[in-house]
């Protein structure tokens, strides 16, 4: 355990838009297997520090270094290339609309194989039946394999987007309110099935939600924002249940309780 | 102004009593409602008791005496303010570790809960569409056993708690509350972990029911696991408890 790495380690970063930080001040390690949240309301900074991360948005301050082999690299002294080379193999981005994220015009299958073809898959039985392996582990009909995204569900779009950017074996996976704006009952099974996969593939994930009940149903630690900077984090269960933070008593005090 | 504690202390070792699997020691713990004015609520101050291995220490106290904030600071759902609460976490590659849970960092009580402590509660929190069969099953697939394998000692509890086998595939939100307990009480005592923490786990349980609880409790108990238990129920607690902590007596400005 303690000879071990973590897969993420941020150190005292912050992203700045013009002369105010959008985040600043944030401190954490993700290990290989956990699963993230940040929460806080829209303008907390939480979108922010996810692009951050994801490395769409600059580091203007502190440092990100992510694990390569044995060692633990500064992800900003990594050339364009590398970074590219990480989205293509290691990185995944599951977007809160499916439209940022999926070809919309491609058929379902297209949209699945095409990460393994940019992997240097050529064989087009194996990209096929690795496809239909992944429709059917997001239930996703076989039948619908040649139609385009553009006919879907918002709810099997979605699903859609997790296979297109889980078939290659990421190792991080970033996701932005990625069940927001479904209806509840399709939210449930989507977080299941998220929950479940990432359990079955030992995933890290690093997920930005402003519903509490997502964070307490998939992440094992959360961190609080507000106005740009992290005021609680610690295990999930820990943080909703006995907040020290007066913002993190307001947030868990204003649930529905279900 | 972040509200982690990062504080770690390697002297622990050093006062874990010989014998116990838990040793809280000295331990405070005050709610403090921002809300309300910061109102300061202190429930416990200077909470200490011991949990040998192979016994099982029941609290007491009246409901509101702190009982379930005793269970969920040594789980860590709850911090504690002060003092400390020593888990041994002793294996044979790591002879003697112990673990201060009160602490600990997240992603070792997220370890010490994987392998050491299991926690019964009175409701399941279900998830959605899992098989009760995969619900039970996945504390020991966390921890490396195969599926299938998990999955037959899962139906081997199952039938032993008599939750029917057409049920065993069905998710346990649809269940009544005393088969949810029973599911619960079946997940909690399949992966043996060396510390038990029974929240009133025979509450809405039939007396055939309660009794297989009991033997299951006995069994555990001859193995070696340590218990810390809370019962509602007179006829389970005399029936397993070898010690009794009333709560009452740490409550700041209580019964003393």
């Amino acid at each position: 355990m303690s000879g071990s790495l973590p897969l993420l380690s941020v150190a005292n970063a912050g992203h700045a838009y013009g002369a105010t930080f959008g985040c600043r001040g944030v401190d954490f390690d993700l290990w290989p297997g956990e699963v993230l949240a940040i929460v806080g309301e829209s303008g907390s900074g939480k979108s922010t520090l996810l692009g951050m991360l994801s490395q769409r948005l600059s580091v203007d301050e502190g440092e990100i270094r992510y694990r390569q082999g044995k060692e633990l690299v500064d992800l900003t002294a990594l050339s364009e290339r590398d970074v590219r080379r990480l989205w293509r193999t290691e990185w995944g981005f599951v977007h809160q609309h499916a439209v940022d994220g999926l070809r919309m015009h491609v058929s379902a299958g297209g949209n699945i194989g095409e990460p393994l073809m940019a992997n240097g898959a050529r064989h087009f039985g194996d990209i096929r039946r690795q496809a239909e392996e992944w429709l059917a582990r997001v239930e996703i009909p076989l039948d619908r394999i040649d139609d385009a995204p553009a006919t879907f569900s918002g709810g099997m779009r979605q699903r859609l987007q997790i296979a297109r950017n889980l078939v290659f074996g990421p190792r991080l996976v970033f996701m932005d309110e990625p069940t927001s704006g479904l209806d509840v009952s399709v939210q449930a099974r989507l977080l299941d099935l998220i929950r479940s996969l990432v359990a079955d593939l030992g995933l890290s994930v690093i997920i930005v939600t402003h519903d509490l009940a997502v964070a307490r149903l998939i992440s094992h630690r959360t961190l609080v924002m507000k106005d740009g900077a992290v005021i609680e984090s610690g295990l999930t269960d820990r943080v909703l249940d006995d907040p020290q933070a007066a913002y993190t008593q307001l947030l868990v005090s204003s649930i529905l309780q279900g | 102004m972040t509200a982690t504690s990062t504080d770690h202390r390697p002297d622990a070792a050093a006062t874990l009593p010989v014998g116990a699997i838990l040793s809280v020691q000295d331990v405070d713990k005050t709610f403090t409602l921002h809300l309300q004015g910061r109102q300061r609520i202190p429930v416990l101050a200077g909470l200490t008791f011991d949990v040998p291995r192979g016994s099982c220490v029941v609290l007491g106290g009246e409901s509101g005496a702190g009982k379930s904030t005793v269970m969920k600071m040594v789980y860590g759902s709850y911090g504690a303010g002060r003092g400390r609460i020593l888990l041994d976490r002793g294996t044979a590659e790591r002879p003697g570790a112990v673990l201060d849970l009160a602490t600990a960092q997240p992603r070792e009580v997220l370890a010490a809960r994987r392998e050491t402590m299991g926690y019964v509660s009175q409701f399941l929190r279900a998830v959605p569409r899992v098989p009760a069969l995969d619900v039970v099953a996945e504390p020991l697939v966390e921890r490396g056993t195969a599926r299938e394998t998990a999955r037959e000692k899962a139906g081997e509890m199952l039938e032993r708690l008599s939750i029917p086998e057409r049920l065993w595939t069905l998710p346990p939100a649809t269940f009544s509350g005393g088969e949810q307990q029973r599911v619960n009480i079946a997940r909690g005592f399949l992966a043996e972990r060396p510390l038990l923490l029974l929240d009133e786990p025979t509450a809405s349980l039939d007396a055939r029911n309660r009794a297989v609880v009991i033997d299951l409790i006995r069994e555990r108990l001859d193995r070696g696991v340590g218990m810390l238990a809370i019962f509602h129920d007179h006829d389970v607690r005399d029936a397993v408890s070898d010690a009794i902590v009333d709560v009452r007596a740490f409550t700041p400005g209580g019964a003393a």
